[in-house]
């Protein structure tokens, strides 16, 4: 962020989001939101308060709980031409709809022959660290990325939720746009227009010379805070927030894993087929020969959330755990 | 003592007229319980045999599932080596039954259903059981009482002229069509398709002739209900022709009324025929059944020997 | 309502429209001039025919896996139909889609759909789409009886009686879900019973009837257009060739009688013997039909034919509607 951003107001990562769709809706009479709570409550965790009272019931759907039908209303609804916003409440949520997000969301222009573009935007909030246990606290970004299709965004901090969202809803594809529910409160500067941050482009938020921490999502600030750690050590390390997962911003990791020469990745995800395995074999692929270490993992282990604080706890990585692979891999060769 | 019969149309209660007028649709659950309510009925009325006509969907056979009786004093068995979906199987299965000895029938079904019955078993003697759409013929009855009461009527302990009238029928003949009949109206409506079936478009009404016109029933018949009301006990029905002249107001379908232009109307007396010339359908109790050429000609003839109807009060009176 | 002998010749068209496409595509297919899956329509154009007929060009179809009947119905381009199912650049999806693919957006015939239900919730939301719009256009979904045991069918048909939109829900029930007869995978008999579940109106025609469909469907459609709400239309037909392909091969899941009861009742053939009756259209006027819409047909059979497969550059086009995505 520049200099002049950081003077700009502070507001919540919920409170941009929700800032975002308002001014969005102003902006553009095609886009709706609809989903479970949407409507008259404002959403269980208050994204879409004061929609409803604004725009009417039309905009602002309350919907049955029906995770299909609310994916297949935004799909009907994109196809008619309109750019439907789409919530499914946690992301555990998409494996309710997967078959209207996998097979119809993401397949119908190209089996239509192009002849149809889809501007759907499907909100979900993922994430461990309530104790919301395993079927509540997931995050199943890997999963989306995988199919041809569809995009998958997931933002870090107040700036980026506004105008990922905006650029999400803009954009003429399906868009899973995954909030995280940790950081809901937290506050960080971002502008009262409306902005936004292009889908596909990284964000280094961090310069450094020693290694690279590839992460995105709540990791993202774990991550500089780990860097903070590293940096008291007199390592220095170069911090890249995804922001989108796909499309992936590659040029920007393997140029910045040529600078540095080290790599780690870090999810909050498990680990196994993670988003960490697709980014380490791209680094392999583009970057082999300028590596020093091998590329380094810290996500989350093989195994359902668990409930308990502290197994949780143990569960997500923190700085802690990500320091100590960022040294793994200065420390080799 | 006596064998009761029962038929269940399968058909019944889910045509067009839920779409056009406010009609209720009767889901196959709905008539199941109903036979299992008259197979009660019938046990507890005293029937020594109940036979219960089975249809496609197997009716008869799921309002038995569980049903607890004593099979000594009772047999209860489902019938038909023929099964049709169409409503010829309504019409085979009265044959059947009649044929099988059965002593008074449970009907369900409306108007449509009970004219395919009778096209069957013509003086069948029945408890008719409105589960269609515009019952006129059938009313309606809780099945436990039609059940009990079919059950006295096939005993023979009361006279049926005691506890039952004979329904008035009108009888279609004509050249390149089959022998008919109806039970409460034959309609004549401009068009020559039979589609859905069901009348609801009163403007493409020509002619109506009736065997009952009563002010408290819906469908066609309560137009002529309107002008010259007849009931079902009295001798004698109405043919009314269509067109500019005298405007009622009635209750074509359930729920749902217009306004209909009355060119004229005659009294009809039993035994009297009304002669109709094609082309047209013929709407028979309320549904479209036969396309009538130009120039072709039905000759529509009022009777009063169709089938025995069992007023259960009458039935279950004791003393 | 008045069926005028416009309307009557209407369906007849369409029906012989898609009867003879799928006569053509079944013999393309035996002689493997087609490749992939091939769900041909054959015995239920009844359907197809009486719910388009009744339609606007702005009103909208979702379809199914067998959908060519559909596309046809609501006035599908025969060549690019062919050209599609035989897998040629000239197709209506680019041969990206194929047979179970097939869509004409500009027909607003929303796709047919490989997922068996799946088609409902998308219909939904274009009948929502035209709720929020205000306008009065009216959004129809095909389905077969095998869809409405599936989660996707009945979240779909709650929510468009729970947010009243205009949809009509057209049930296809041929009595077979792929080679398992209905009585072994449903408890009820019809369909429609389910419909007062929702909260909407169901009726039951004639499938092999199309002016009965047609007639449902106009009345559907009407209470739609008039903001009263989704409807639910359950067609008693049949399908004549196998679930997938033409002739039954391995398990024999039906008898050749039943086959034949149904062909008794064939759509076409009954349409045509009434319209001759009721001096309609002459047996001549008949056959001229008939050999124009062959000629059509053996015309979209040839631009397939000679249309050529696409271009493997052509790949990767339409992953996205900008480029920008990993490869």
């Amino acid at each position: 962020m520049s200099a002049t951003e950081t003077e700009l107001r502070e507001l919540s990562y919920l409170g941009a989001v929700n800032e975002a769709l308002h001014q969005i809706m102003a902006e553009d009479p095609d886009v709706f939101c609809a989903g479970e709570d949407v409507g008259a409550s404002g959403g269980v965790f208050g994204s879409f308060g004061g929609l409803q009272k604004k725009y009417g019931e039309l905009r602002a759907v309350d919907t049955p709980i029906s995770e299909q039908a609310i994916v297949g209303l935004g799909i009907g609804a994109a196809v008619a031409g309109l750019r439907p916003v789409v919530d499914l409440m946690f992301m555990d949520f998409i494996m309710v709809a997967m078959d209207q997000i996998a097979n119809q969301a993401a397949k119908l222009k190209y089996m239509f022959g192009g002849k149809t573009s889809l501007p759907l935007t499907i909100t979900t909030n993922a994430g461990a660290g309530l104790s919301a246990a395993a079927q509540h606290s997931q995050s199943l970004e890997s999963m989306l990325a995988h199919v041809p299709g569809l995009k998958v965004v997931m933002p870090s901090n107040p700036y980026d939720a506004k105008g990922l969202l905006v650029a999400s809803i803009r954009d003429d594809n399906p868009v899973i746009y995954a909030k995280t529910k940790t950081l809901f409160g937290t506050k960080g500067p971002c502008p009262e227009d409306l902005f936004e941050v292009p889908l596909g482009v990284a964000n280094i938020t961090r310069p450094g010379t020693d290694a690279t921490i590839v992460t995105y999502g709540r990791m993202a600030g774990e991550s500089l805070k780990a860097a903070s750690i590293l940096s008291s050590e007199g390592v220095d390390v170069e911090v890249i927030d995804l922001r989108t997962l796909q499309p992936m911003d590659s040029e920007t990791i393997i140029a910045s894993v040529k600078r540095t020469n080290r790599c780690v990745v870090v999810h909050e995800a498990v680990r196994f087929a993670g988003m960490g395995a697709e980014i380490a074999a791209q680094i392999q692929e583009e970057a082999f020969d300028y590596l020093d270490a091998p590329i380094g993992r810290v996500a989350a282990p093989f195994s359902p959330v668990p409930f308990s604080p502290v197994l949780e706890g143990a569960y997500v990585p923190d700085a802690k755990r990500i320091a100590e692979g960022v040294r793994a891999a200065v420390q080799r060769g | 003592m006596g064998t009761v019969g029962i038929i269940a149309n399968p058909a019944a209660g889910k045509d067009i007229r839920r779409l056009v007028s406010s009609a209720s649709p009767t889901s196959d659950m709905a008539k199941i319980g109903i036979v299992r309510r008259a197979v009660v009925g019938a046990i507890e009325g005293g029937a020594d045999r109940v036979l219960i006509a089975d249809d496609h969907k197997s009716l008869g056979r799921q309002a038995l599932r569980g049903l607890e009786y004593d099979d000594a004093a009772t047999s209860v068995e489902i019938i038909g080596d023929e099964v049709h979906p169409a409503s010829f199987h309504s019409r085979r299965m009265a044959e059947q039954l009649q044929e099988l000895g059965v002593g008074a029938l449970v009907t369900l079904g409306g108007d449509g259903t009970h004219r395919d019955i009778a096209k069957g078993w013509r003086d069948a003697p029945m408890v008719p059981v409105s589960t269609g759409t515009n019952n006129v013929y059938p009313q309606m009855i809780e099945a436990t009482v039609a059940g009990h009461a079919a059950a006295i009527a096939a005993s023979g302990s009361k006279p049926l002229e005691l506890i039952a009238h004979r329904a008035k029928i009108l009888d279609v003949t004509g050249e390149g069509i089959k022998d008919d009949l109806a039970l409460i109206d034959i309609a004549m409506v401009e068009g020559s398709f039979t589609a859905s079936r069901a009348i609801w478009d009163v403007d493409t009404l020509r002619q109506l002739i009736v065997t009952t016109a009563e002010p408290a029933t819906i469908g066609l018949s309560s137009i002529a209900a309107r002008v010259a009301p007849v009931t079902r006990h009295e001798f004698g029905g109405v043919h009314l022709r269509f067109g500019p002249g005298q405007t009622v107001r009635a209750p074509i379908a359930p729920g749902l009324y217009h306004d209909v232009a009355i060119a004229s109307y005659e009294r009809l007396d039993l035994g009297q025929s009304v002669v109709i010339d094609g082309p047209g359908v013929l709407a028979f109790d309320g549904e479209r059944d036969v396309v009538l050429a130009p120039g072709q000609q039905v000759k529509i003839t009022l009777n009063a020997n169709g089938p025995w109807v069992i007023d259960p009060t009458a039935a279950l009176a004791t003393g | 309502m008045e069926i005028t002998n416009e309307v009557l010749k209407d369906l007849h068209y369409r029906m012989i429209r898609i009867r003879f496409f799928e006569e053509a595509a079944g013999k393309l297919f035996e002689n493997s001039e087609m490749p992939g899956f091939l769900h041909l329509y054959v015995g239920e154009e009844a359907v197809a025919a009486g719910v388009c007929a009744a339609l606007r060009p702005d009103d909208q179809i979702g379809s199914t896996h067998r959908g060519h009947g559909h596309l046809v119905g609501k006035g599908g381009d025969l060549p690019k139909m062919m050209a599609e199912l035989m897998g040629k650049a000239d197709g209506y999806c680019n041969g990206k889609g194929g047979s179970m693919h097939i869509c004409d957006l500009d027909l607003n015939m929303l796709g047919a759909n490989g997922i068996v239900g799946a088609g409902a919730p998308i219909a939904v939301g274009a009948a929502f789409a035209n709720k929020y719009r205000g306008n009065d256009t009216v959004a129809v979904v095909f389905f077969g009886d095998g869809a409405v045991n599936i989660g996707a069918f009945h979240e779909a048909a709650n929510m468009a009686a729970a947010l009243q939109l205009p949809a009509v829900f057209v049930c296809e029930n041929n009595e077979y879900g792929e080679y398992t007869p209905r009585s072994k995978t449903m408890a009820i008999d019809d369909v429609v019973d389910r419909a007062a579940g929702y909260g909407m109106p169901g009726v039951i025609v004639d499938g092999m009837d199309s002016v009965a469909v047609y007639e449902a469907t106009t009345q559907a459609v009407a209470r739609a257009r008039a903001g009263h709400g989704p409807s639910f239309i359950e067609c008693k037909t049949y399908r004549y060739y196998n679930h997938h392909g033409v002739q039954i091969m391995g398990f024999k899941y039906r008898t050749d009688e039943e086959v034949d009861m149904w062909k008794t009742r064939d759509c076409i053939e009954g349409i045509e013997r009434d319209m001759l009756a009721q001096g309609v259209m002459t047996q001549d006027e008949i056959d001229t039909i008939r050999a124009k819409v062959q000629a059509d047909v053996d015309e979209a059979v040839e631009f397939g034919r000679n249309s050529p497969f696409p271009d493997v550059d052509t790949l990767m086009d339409d992953v996205y509607t900008v480029a920008g995505a990993n490869s």
